[in-house]
C-alpha cells in the first residue's frame, strides 16, 4: 500500500474536516486564479498594441485618455467635440480624395480610418466606420499577421449602406447572426423613455473572437451612420442634397451603377468624425518613428490631438490597473495563507488522534521517517486538491462571469488563458504545504511510540 | 528465538526520581514455544513487551531476537526488523480506523519493506474467519472480530515472535476462547514463538508455561504501589 494511499485513507477518515479545510484552499486559490486571469486579460486588452490596427490615433482636443477609451476600448463617452471632415481628407493622398488633391498629412500615411460614435445598440456602443477598419495594415500583414477573420459572413460593402459587422462576444450576447437586423439608437438609449431609433442595419459578418475590445463592437457602415437622424443638419442642405439622402437609383462615385433603389453618399461638406485611426507608412520603428513625428505635428497645430494608444493604454495599465492587482493579489494571497493555517489548526485539532494511529504504525514497523512524510503527503494532498479545485472553480468562474463582464466593461475573459503565474502556483502551493505539514511532520517524528501507544485516543 | 539478558530499564517520575521498572536476569523462549506472562497491573508487562518488540530500548541488557540483538540496532533498523520478526498483537487492538480489514494487513506488509500482497492478506483474514469482511472497517466489526482482524495483521510478515498485549482483556467472554484458540493454532501451525500476557487465570491455565513477571522482574516497583500509578507502564 503507497504512502500516498495512507495519506488519503487518512483524509477520508476525517472526511467534513478535509472538506472544509479544502475548500478553504480552493477559495483562496479561485480567487487567485480569477484575479491573474482577469489582471491579464484587463493587461493584454490595454497592452494589446499589435492587436491594434493604427499606430497613431487623432481626435478632436481634450483628454487624451478619453479619447482612447472611446475610440479603442469602445468605453466612457466621445469627447464632445468632433473633427471636421475636412481634416480627415488632409491624411489621404489625392487617389482618395474627390478634389484630386495630396491631403497635408498624407506622405506619413499608409491608411487613414475615420470612425464616428454616439449611438448604440442596447448596451453596446455602435462604431460607425468603413470596411478598411476589419483589414490589416500593410506593415502588418507583410509579416502574414491577421488581426481580424469572419467567423460568419464578411465585412460590409462600401455602398452597402445600412449594414453592420458585430464582434464575437456583441453577437453571442445579443443573439444575431449574419442576416438578422439591428436598429441603433441615437445616443444612449434610456429605459421608460421613447428612445430615437434609427433605420434598421442588416448583420453582413460577425468577427472571429481577438481578445480585444472589437470583440464587443457593433460596427455599422459610416456611410449609413452619415444619413442617419440627428448625425446631419438637415437645415443646411439644398432640397437637392435633401432627396438624394432618401433611396434612389444612381451611379456611384467610382462609375458602379446600382440596379436597386438606395442611398447616396452624404457630401462631404456635411461630414465629421469621432477619430481617425492612423497607420503610418514604413516597417516596425520606422512606422513609429514617422508615427511620433506626425504625433508632434498634429499637436502642435490647433485643430486636433494625435495620441499614441498603446502608449496611453499602457500607462492606464501601469497606473491603475497593475497597482489595483497587485493589492488584490496580496489579498487574495492572505486568503490562500489563512487557509493555510486552517489545514495546520485542523491537524493539530486531530493530533492525539493521529499520534495513536502514527503510534500503531510505528509498532507494526513504519519509520519516523515514513511518518513524517507521511504527514506532509496528507497536507500535501489537501492543499493540492484544494488548490486544483480552486484553479477549475476560477477557471470555471471566470468563463460564467465573462457573459456579463464582456458587455460591461470591453474586456474579453477567456477562461481557458492562463496567467503565467498560474505556473508558479502549483509549486507555491506544495512549498505551502511543506511549511503547514512542517509541525505537524515534527510532532510525528518525535512521538514517543510506547506513550502514545498507551494513551487513551 | 528469544534471550532477554540482564535486562534493566527505569522511568523519570515527575518528582525527578528514577524509578526502576525492568529488571529482569534473564528469559528465554524457543522458537514455536508458547509462554504465558502474568502479573499484577503495574508490574511492567506492557514494558517488557515494548522492550522485546524494539518500540523503547532498555538502559541496559540485550533482547536476542532469533539470533539478532536488537539493542545494537539503529532506530531505523529496529523499525524494520520489528516488522519482518515480530508481530504484535494489542490489548485495545489498535486497527486503524480509516483502513478495512483488508488494508490494516496490508498495512503491516507496507512497513515491512516488501510488497503488500493482496492475496496473502485475504488467506490471512479467512484463517481467522473473516475473508468475507475484508472490506469492512474496524467500526462495522466487533470485538471480537476487531481482535481476529489484529491477530491476521500480527501475522503479516511472517512473523518469528509474537507478542500478545493481554489480547483478550477487552472481548466479550464468548469470544475470549476463539481469540486464544486462533492465537495459539496460528502459532503453532507455522512454529511462531508466542509471548502472550494475561491476568486471567483461565487463560493462563492452558499454557504449559506460565511466567510470573512479579518473580521473574527484580525491579522494586511492584512493592511500591504508589509509585506504579506515576508512571505509565
Amino acid at each position: 500500500m503507497s504512502l500516498w494511499k495512507i495519506a488519503w485513507r487518512n483524509l477520508q477518515q476525517r472526511g467534513f474536516s478535509t472538506f472544509l479545510t479544502g475548500a478553504s484552499v480552493a477559495l483562496g486559490v479561485t480567487l487567485m486564479v480569477a484575479i491573474l486571469v482577469a489582471g491579464q486579460a484587463v493587461r493584454n486588452a490595454y497592452e494589446a498594441g499589435p492587436a491594434l490596427n493604427h499606430s497613431l490615433l487623432v481626435g478632436p482636443k481634450g483628454s487624451a485618455v478619453q479619447l482612447v477609451m472611446n475610440s479603442v476600448y469602445h468605453i466612457d463617452r466621445p469627447i464632445q467635440q468632433t473633427l471636421p471632415w475636412s481634416y480627415y481628407q488632409e491624411f489621404l493622398g489625392k487617389g482618395d480624395r474627390k478634389d484630386g488633391k495630396t491631403g497635408k498629412y498624407a506622405g506619413w500615411v499608409d491608411r487613414a480610418i475615420p470612425i464616428c460614435k454616439g449611438d448604440f445598440y442596447e448596451d453596446f456602443q455602435v462604431i460607425a466606420t468603413t470596411p478598411d477598419y476589419f483589414t490589416t495594415p500593410a506593415n502588418l500583414a507583410a509579416k502574414k499577421m491577421e488581426l481580424m477573420t469572419f467567423a460568419q459572413g464578411e465585412a460590409f460593402k462600401r455602398y452597402d449602406f445600412l449594414t453592420a459587422v458585430l464582434g464575437s462576444s456583441a453577437a453571442s450576447s445579443l443573439g444575431l447572426k449574419v442576416g438578422d437586423v439591428l436598429r441603433p439608437t441615437h445616443s444612449v438609449p434610456e429605459k421608460g423613455h421613447e428612445n430615437c431609433h434609427h433605420d434598421e442595419f442588416k448583420v453582413t459578418g460577425i468577427l472571429a473572437p481577438t481578445g480585444t475590445p472589437n470583440d464587443r463592437g457593433v460596427f455599422i457602415n459610416i456611410e449609413g451612420f452619415f444619413i442617419q437622424e440627428g448625425h446631419v443638419n438637415t437645415d443646411n442642405l439644398t432640397e437637392e442634397q435633401k432627396a438624394k439622402l432618401k433611396p434612389h437609383i444612381h451611379v456611384h462615385a467610382d462609375g458602379e451603377v446600382c440596379d436597386h433603389d438606395h442611398h447616396e453618399p452624404l457630401p462631404d461638406e456635411f461630414r465629421k468624425c469621432s477619430a481617425i485611426m492612423l497607420q503610418t507608412v514604413g516597417k516596425g520603428v520606422e512606422a513609429d518613428v514617422n508615427a511620433r513625428d506626425l504625433m508632434g505635428m498634429i499637436n502642435d497645430g490647433p485643430d486636433a490631438q494625435g495620441v499614441n494608444s498603446v502608449r496611453t493604454a499602457y500607462d492606464i495599465s501601469k497606473n491603475f490597473v497593475n497597482p489595483l492587482l497587485y493589492v488584490l493579489l496580496a489579498l487574495t494571497a492572505a486568503v490562500v495563507f489563512a487557509s493555510a493555517v486552517s489545514i495546520l489548526v485542523s491537524i493539530y485539532n486531530s493530533m492525539n488522534e493521529r499520534l495513536h494511529d502514527i503510534a500503531v504504525m510505528r509498532a507494526l514497523g513504519a519509520r519516523r521517517e515514513t511518518v513524517m512524510l507521511l504527514m506532509f503527503l496528507e497536507t500535501m494532498l489537501l492543499t493540492l486538491l484544494g488548490g486544483l479545485a480552486g484553479w477549475l472553480i476560477g477557471h470555471g468562474l471566470l468563463a460564467v462571469a465573462n457573459h456579463w463582464v464582456t458587455p460591461l466593461t470591453g474586456i474579453s475573459l477567456n477562461p481557458w488563458t492562463f496567467s503565467k503565474y498560474e505556473a508558479v502556483l502549483i509549486p507555491g502551493l506544495i512549498l505551502l504545504s511543506g511549511i503547514v505539514g512542517y509541525l505537524p511532520a515534527m510532532t510525528v517524528y518525535k512521538t514517543d511510540v510506547a506513550k502514545a501507544l498507551t494513551a487513551v485516543p | 528465538m528469544l534471550k532477554l539478558t540482564q535486562i534493566r530499564k527505569a522511568f523519570t517520575t515527575p518528582s525527578g526520581e528514577r524509578l526502576p521498572i525492568l529488571d529482569i536476569p534473564s528469559l528465554d523462549i524457543d522458537a514455536g514455544e508458547q509462554v504465558v506472562l502474568v502479573g499484577r497491573s503495574g508490574c511492567g508487562k506492557t514494558t517488557l513487551l515494548h522492550t522485546i518488540a524494539g518500540i523503547s530500548k532498555p538502559d541496559s541488557g540485550s533482547v536476542v531476537v532469533d539470533g539478532t540483538d536488537i539493542t545494537t540496532l539503529s532506530e531505523a533498523k529496529r523499525d524494520r526488523f520489528r516488522a519482518n520478526k515480530i508481530g504484535y498483537v494489542f490489548q485495545t487492538f489498535n486497527l486503524l480506523s480509516a483502513f478495512s480489514a483488508l488494508e490494516n494487513v496490508l498495512l503491516a506488509m507496507s512497513f515491512s519493506g516488501q510488497k503488500a500482497d493482496a492475496k496473502q492478506a485475504h488467506e490471512l483474514l479467512r484463517r481467522v474467519g473473516l475473508d468475507h469482511r475484508a472490506d469492512h472497517k474496524p467500526k462495522q466489526l466487533s470485538v471480537g472480530e476487531q481482535q481476529r482482524v489484529a491477530v491476521a495483521r500480527a501475522l503479516a510478515n511472517r512473523p518469528k515472535l509474537l507478542l500478545a498485549d493481554e489480547p483478550t482483556a477487552n472481548v466479550d467472554p464468548r469470544n475470549q476462547q476463539q481469540v486464544i484458540d486462533l492465537i495459539r493454532e496460528t502459532c503453532g501451525t507455522d512454529g511462531i514463538a508466542l509471548l502472550l500476557v494475561t491476568h486471567a487465570p483461565e487463560v493462563a491455565n492452558q499454557f504449559d508455561r506460565v511466567e510470573n513477571l512479579e518473580q521473574l522482574n527484580h525491579a522494586m516497583i511492584f512493592k511500591n504501589p504508589q509509585a506504579a500509578k506515576e508512571v505509565t507502564v
